[in-house]
């Protein structure tokens, strides 16, 4: 073979060589975005339970999502769709559905953060109040540190339920313990170590007595 | 015939080999008076001898008138005339009347050297009756049969065991202890030391001669042991053999000896004092009994009223009993001992001997007598013993025998009638007159002069017993004359007449010889004719007459006859103020002084470079000093440097660098008889060995004696070195230039240039061979190897590598190009470095011209046969060269074809349009290449990187370059080849061939195409590697899935209406 014939040869295998390692390349990017794709829409599901748990469990009243937050979200999605069906799903599609995902992240997080502690500051707070004078102040006390670290903590289903499952615990508490508007006052006072022997009034008295607590008291100077 | 009867009285009567053995008759005839004898009162020599005549001795000493007691020792070397003298005393004694010698009252007892053996010494003493004792008689009779009969080694080791025997009894402790006579009779005792002693000139066997040697033997011995019996090299190889494994007795004693001069000394000494105690253990007699041998006889002699008178020729000989003999004859008869008769000893003793005398008996000794050089008396002495011999040898016997009988009166001694051819000189002893012929004065001084040993008795038997016997034989056969011998350098004086007479063809080899010996000797040393008035012809002063008797009568006188001189009637030589002079038996009061002058060394040099190339010529011996002749001869031929040669070597057309190369070496010069080695076919300069080469030898020695010409006879010499120089020239001129005539000399600066071209060529320094001067100039460089070459083909690396081998056969012809066709100014041995350039370049044009001519391959003029020399050697090399030329040359051709085969493979035909397209493809190619990020060597991208066209053209300019050479000759196909360059970039071998550049750009083309192939091999293979993933689908349907159900899920959602939120 002459010398030009195989230089010919040549040229053109290497030609067919970067022709496919394009085709390679591109193909690459579109398993990318695909992946990529899959763990937003995971999320994007996870965020819409929350929303949905909110609303059902009375923690929020409205909706949380907005409507332009899901309008957004719809049209990713069609992007997206679209992208997978011609093959032409870029990193940046995805990427633009997961800016729409994280605003409503962001809308279910404001959600929770302004809701949870509504929900749950009345039951913690009271049984903040008694749980010296409950049977188990120990676990009523680490009842009321729970509803408040699932309060202001990270939002997701398991926190929703535990939030939930927490203020019903509390407010069997509460309910197990009703108290008149003086003793309530004293047993503030009590607890922030300002009561004094003039706070004994006989209501008082006689109610520590009821609830056989003479002896659980102490007077410092 | 006369000249029988002459031989026959000179062999058998006069000069027997042994002159003591001549009979009385002939004895007294040819006896010769000592006239100075040296006579020393006692035993010692510390008080000044008094010089006496013979007959004054005999006067007073001899003849005993007083009755006195004498022990005389006659002293002197051997040969000087001990016996001769004694033998003489005796002869006067017995022959004179009874006033002086009674028989009656006076014993005489002779003892002769003639049987100086043990044995013979006592043979005589019983011939003579002089032992009385019958008992001792008896023994000594028993041992003179029994040493005859008794076998040699068995004697040798009865005389070895005595003296170890002597030695082991030895108890006086005055050489060594008993303990180490015990030791060294243990050594002596030792196989290997025993063989030793009693080898052919070991100790025994001198013992074993001593003792037995036949009656007609005379002996020398003096000493039984000597050093070389235990110090010499052979004594101490033996000596280290008994160190190593002999018994612990004897090499406890052989390490003191061993390497120790003295001890060794001191040993032989030692040894040496029991040699009488062994000679009489052998012969069975005691000392008592020797003693006892004179004592008896001089007890009867007194009784008998007699005294004695012994005569004993040589002491030496009575060995064993010399001390028992010299005490009871030393006994004084006065006193204690007047029971003995009165002593006159004369005995006869070498110096050596006597210096082995024990001081006590040199006590006994009375008078010694000296006999040496000097007891001849004047120089005459020689002269007068010849004419004496002479006159005994041309008498009649009868006349000889009945003067003896007659009393040998010395005034009464018959004068033989000898006719001479001529007046010849003679000599007047006691009023008569004796000739002299055959010799003359100066021939008998000269050849006793000669003698190695200067004796009377060697004159006798070495000059005029062997002149006489060539004399007696050329008188009797006439033809195969050798009269005179010449016994050794004695050479004419007179140079040019020699030379003249050695080139005279009219006589023999032999007989040209003779005349100059008979004239060197026996004349004047020279050949010039002298004529008397009476018409006598004399020829270097020696009368023609006695030359015709000699057979050399043709011979006639060089150059012009004189006149010769009234007194000069006689052929004389040195002793013209002696000749007439009578023998006188008055002593001369003194002994003349000898005023010798001392010679220079320049002198010594003459005379010894003199002799060797006279004997070289007269004798045919071997030349002693031929480096110096040779030395001679080349200055003359080719000069020093601070002198000319004597030939104008460059006007002859021979270069003086030639010349020089030529005959620097001493072996260049050979001179047949030459001692030093060398090999005469390979000799430019061969010198004969005949008179013209004599002379001219001769001319150049004067002429190193003298330094210069201008001496006296330098015209003569001169004339004869021409004429040598002249007869060789042609010759000469011929070796030197090596060709067998000088109009066809070797073309040398040809063959020179030849090789110049092809060095430079297989060098590839360029040569314009087409222009003369130019060739000329450029091939009169000196070419080096190119560094860092690069070889078209093995064969052309193998040549060069075979001319750097034979640098230096290139540097020599290179050296006689430059220097050979360049003029010398001086002497020719200034042509190595030469300061003036002045070349021959018409011959040089002409050698270009016909190297031209023939293309430069000039195999076929070269000669057959060449020699080893600096003249042939280009010849040679060119021979070689050719041949590997040829073979470069066919070699680059078939490996041009192999490329070009090779290429089209590639390429296709190599045409333009073809070479075209491949270039253009490589340059695509790489361009391909570049973009795909495929590396190409620049070295290989930057050779293709020009236009197409223009590489194009490189590779058919040389492809049409070596198409060009098919039909040159090899060695300028090369040339052609070789010294064009090529290079296909100029980052490229810029000095590549033609074949070097195709031979690279089949390379290139090789490499391209492995390098495409593999990047087309890796192209497909990533193709395969790309193509064919199936699971991105699988993923794309889940995601797709996926997004349909969140769309429905979101499209449920309960959402906040942001619009009506905001309006609030």
């Amino acid at each position: 073979m002459l010398l030009s014939e195989t230089i010919t040869n040549c040229i053109n295998a290497i030609n067919e060589k970067r022709a496919a390692q394009d085709r390679k390349k591109s193909i690459e990017e579109f398993s990318t975005a695909l992946a990529n794709l899959n763990t937003v829409c995971s999320q994007l599901g996870t965020v819409t339970k929350c929303m949905k748990e909110l609303k059902k469990l009375g923690i929020i009243s409205t909706p949380v999502m907005a409507s332009t937050t899901r309008d957004d979200l719809l049209s990713s999605v069609y992007d997206c769709g679209s992208g997978i069906e011609d093959g032409s799903l870029s990193k940046d599609t995805v990427k633009i559905f997961t800016s729409h995902v994280n605003t409503a992240k962001a809308e279910l997080n404001n959600a929770w953060e302004s809701n949870a502690g509504i929900y749950s500051d009345g039951s913690r707070g009271y049984i903040s109040m008694i749980a010296g004078l409950t049977d188990d102040p120990k676990k009523t006390r680490e009842l009321e540190q729970t509803i408040q670290k699932i309060a202001s903590g990270a939002i997701s289903l398991k926190q929703i339920n535990d939030l939930i499952s927490s203020v019903a615990a509390a407010n069997e508490i509460k309910a197990c313990f009703s108290l008149e508007p003086q003793i309530q006052i004293f047993l503030q006072k009590v607890s922030s170590e300002q009561a004094t022997v003039a706070d004994l009034t006989p209501a008082v008295q006689e109610w520590l007595k009821e609830k056989n607590l003479m002896d659980k008291l102490k007077i410092c100077f | 015939m006369i000249w029988d009867q002459y031989r026959n009285n000179m062999e058998k009567y006069a000069i027997k080999i042994d002159d003591m053995a001549s009979e009385d008759a002939y004895f007294m005839a040819t006896h010769m008076p000592f006239s100075q004898l040296e006579v020393y009162e006692g035993g010692q020599i510390s008080t000044p001898p008094l010089l006496m005549t013979e007959d004054m001795i005999f006067d007073q000493l001899i003849y005993n008138q007083d009755n006195l007691h004498r022990v005389i020792i006659v002293r002197g070397n051997n040969g000087t005339g001990k016996s001769h003298l004694i033998r003489y005393m005796r002869a006067k004694l017995v022959n004179s009347p009874t006033t002086i010698y009674d028989p009656q009252k006076e014993e005489v007892v002779f003892l002769r050297r003639l049987n100086n053996s043990v044995r013979g010494a006592f043979s005589q003493l019983l011939e003579q009756n002089v032992i009385k004792d019958t008992e001792l008689a008896d023994k000594l009779m028993k041992f003179v049969a029994s040493s005859e009969s008794k076998d040699e080694a068995s004697f040798k080791t009865e005389i070895l065991l005595a003296y170890i025997a002597a030695v082991m009894n030895d108890r006086s402790n005055q050489y060594y202890k008993a303990v180490d006579c015990r030791n060294i009779a243990q050594y002596l005792s030792d196989g290997r030391v025993q063989d030793f002693l009693m080898r052919e000139d070991g100790a025994i066997s001198r013992c074993y001669r001593v003792i037995t040697a036949p009656s007609n033997q005379v002996l020398k011995e003096e000493r039984i042991f000597t050093e070389e019996d235990f110090g010499s090299k052979e004594a101490q190889k033996v000596n280290r053999t008994v160190i190593k494994d002999g018994n612990p007795d004897s090499q406890d004693f052989v390490q003191t000896i061993y390497g120790n001069d003295d001890e060794v000394m001191r040993l032989v000494n030692y040894l040496n004092q029991f040699t009488n105690n062994v000679v009489q253990h052998c012969a069975d007699i005691s000392s008592e009994s020797t003693k006892s041998v004179f004592e008896k006889m001089r007890k009867d002699l007194k009784k008998q009223r007699k005294n004695l008178t012994i005569f004993i020729e040589d002491f030496t000989s009575f060995t064993g009993i010399d001390s028992e003999l010299i005490t009871a004859l030393s006994s004084p008869h006065t006193g204690e001992y007047d029971y003995l008769c009165r002593v006159t000893a004369i005995i006869g003793i070498t110096d050596g001997y006597y210096d082995q005398f024990k001081d006590n008996f040199k006590e006994r000794v009375t008078y010694q007598i000296n006999v040496n050089e000097r007891s001849y008396g004047t120089s005459d002495f020689l002269v007068h013993m010849t004419a004496k011999y002479l006159n005994a040898i041309y008498c009649d016997p009868e006349q000889i025998h009945t003067w003896n009988q007659s009393g040998a009166s010395l005034k009464d001694l018959p004068i033989s009638d000898f006719k001479t051819p001529c007046e010849w000189e003679s000599v007047e002893i006691n009023g008569q007159k004796y000739t002299l012929y055959p010799f003359n004065r100066k021939a008998i001084k000269i050849l006793y002069y000669q003698l190695p040993v200067k004796t009377p008795r060697t004159f006798l038997i070495g000059v005029l017993r062997k002149q006489l016997k060539e004399y007696f034989d050329g008188k009797k056969y006439g033809d195969e004359w050798l009269f005179p011998l010449n016994p050794g350098t004695v050479a004419m004086t007179n140079d040019p007449h020699s030379s003249a007479i050695d080139r005279s063809e009219t006589f023999s080899v032999e007989d040209r010889q003779r005349i100059k010996g008979i004239l060197a000797i026996w004349g004047d040393g020279s050949a010039a004719g002298t004529k008397t008035a009476h018409g006598e012809l004399y020829i270097g002063d020696i009368n023609k007459a006695f030359l015709s008797d000699i057979n050399l009568g043709d011979f006639g006188p060089i150059g012009q006859i004189t006149e010769r001189a009234s007194d000069s009637t006689l052929a004389t030589g040195s002793f013209p103020e002696t000749a007439k002079t009578p023998v006188t038996a008055t002593p001369p009061s003194h002994v003349p002084p000898v005023v010798l002058k001392k010679e220079t060394i320049a002198e010594k040099n003459h005379k010894r470079w003199k002799e060797d190339i006279d004997t070289w010529f007269n004798k045919s011996a071997d030349l002693q000093y031929d480096d110096d002749y040779r030395k001679w001869i080349k200055e003359f031929l080719i000069g020093t440097s601070n002198q000319p040669g004597a030939i104008c070597w460059q006007d002859l057309g021979i270069p003086a660098y030639i010349v020089n190369e030529r005959l620097s070496n001493l072996s260049a010069f050979f001179i047949d008889g030459q001692s030093n080695s060398g090999r005469d076919t390979r000799a430019l300069v061969y010198i004969e060995r005949n008179a013209e080469s004599h002379d001219a030898l001769i001319a150049l020695l004067e002429h190193e004696f003298n330094k210069s010409w201008d001496y006296n006879g330098s015209i003569y010499y001169q004339q004869r070195l021409i004429v040598w120089l002249e007869r060789q020239k042609r010759s000469l001129f011929e070796k030197v230039i090596a060709a067998d005539s000088f109009e066809n000399k070797l073309p040398i600066s040809e063959w020179t240039l030849a090789l110049q071209f092809i060095r430079a060529t297989l060098f590839r320094y360029k040569i314009d061979y087409n222009s003369d001067i130019k060739a000329i100039k450029a091939l009169f460089s000196k070419f080096e190897k190119p560094k860092d070459a690069f070889y078209s083909t093995r064969e052309w690396s193998d040549l060069v590598s075979y001319i750097s081998s034979k640098e230096a056969a290139f540097d020599s012809a290179y050296d006689l190009l430059t220097k050979s066709t360049n003029t010398t100014m001086g002497a020719v041995a200034l042509s190595k470095d030469p300061k003036t350039r002045a070349y021959h370049t018409d011959e040089l044009i002409d050698a270009i011209n016909h190297l031209n001519a023939n293309n430069w391959n000039i195999l076929k003029t070269l000669p057959e046969k060449t020699d080893q020399n600096i003249l042939y050697n280009p010849a040679a090399l060119l021979k070689d060269l050719y041949p590997r030329i040829s073979t470069v040359a066919t070699a680059e051709i078939n490996k041009y074809e192999t490329i070009k085969n090779n290429l089209i493979t590639y390429t296709g035909e190599l045409a333009t349009e073809n070479l075209l397209t491949v270039f253009n493809s490589i340059q695509e190619l790489f361009s391909v290449f570049g973009q795909n990020g495929i590396a190409v060597k620049s070295k290989l991208k930057d050779k293709y990187i020009g236009a197409p066209i223009d590489i194009t053209n490189k590779i058919l300019r040389a492809i049409n370059l070596i198409e060009s050479t098919r039909n040159q000759e090899p060695v300028l196909q090369l040339a052609t080849l070789y010294q064009n360059t090529f290079s296909l970039s100029e980052d490229d071998n810029k000095n590549g061939t033609a074949l070097t550049l195709l031979t690279d750009f089949l390379h290139d083309l090789q490499e391209i195409e492995r390098l495409t192939q593999s990047e087309e091999q890796k192209a497909k293979n990533a193709i395969t590697g790309l193509t064919g993933n199936t699971t991105v689908d699988t993923v794309a349907e889940f995601a797709k899935e996926e997004l349909g159900k969140i769309n429905e899920l979101l499209s449920k959602m309960e959402v906040q209406d942001v619009t009506k939120r905001n309006n609030y």
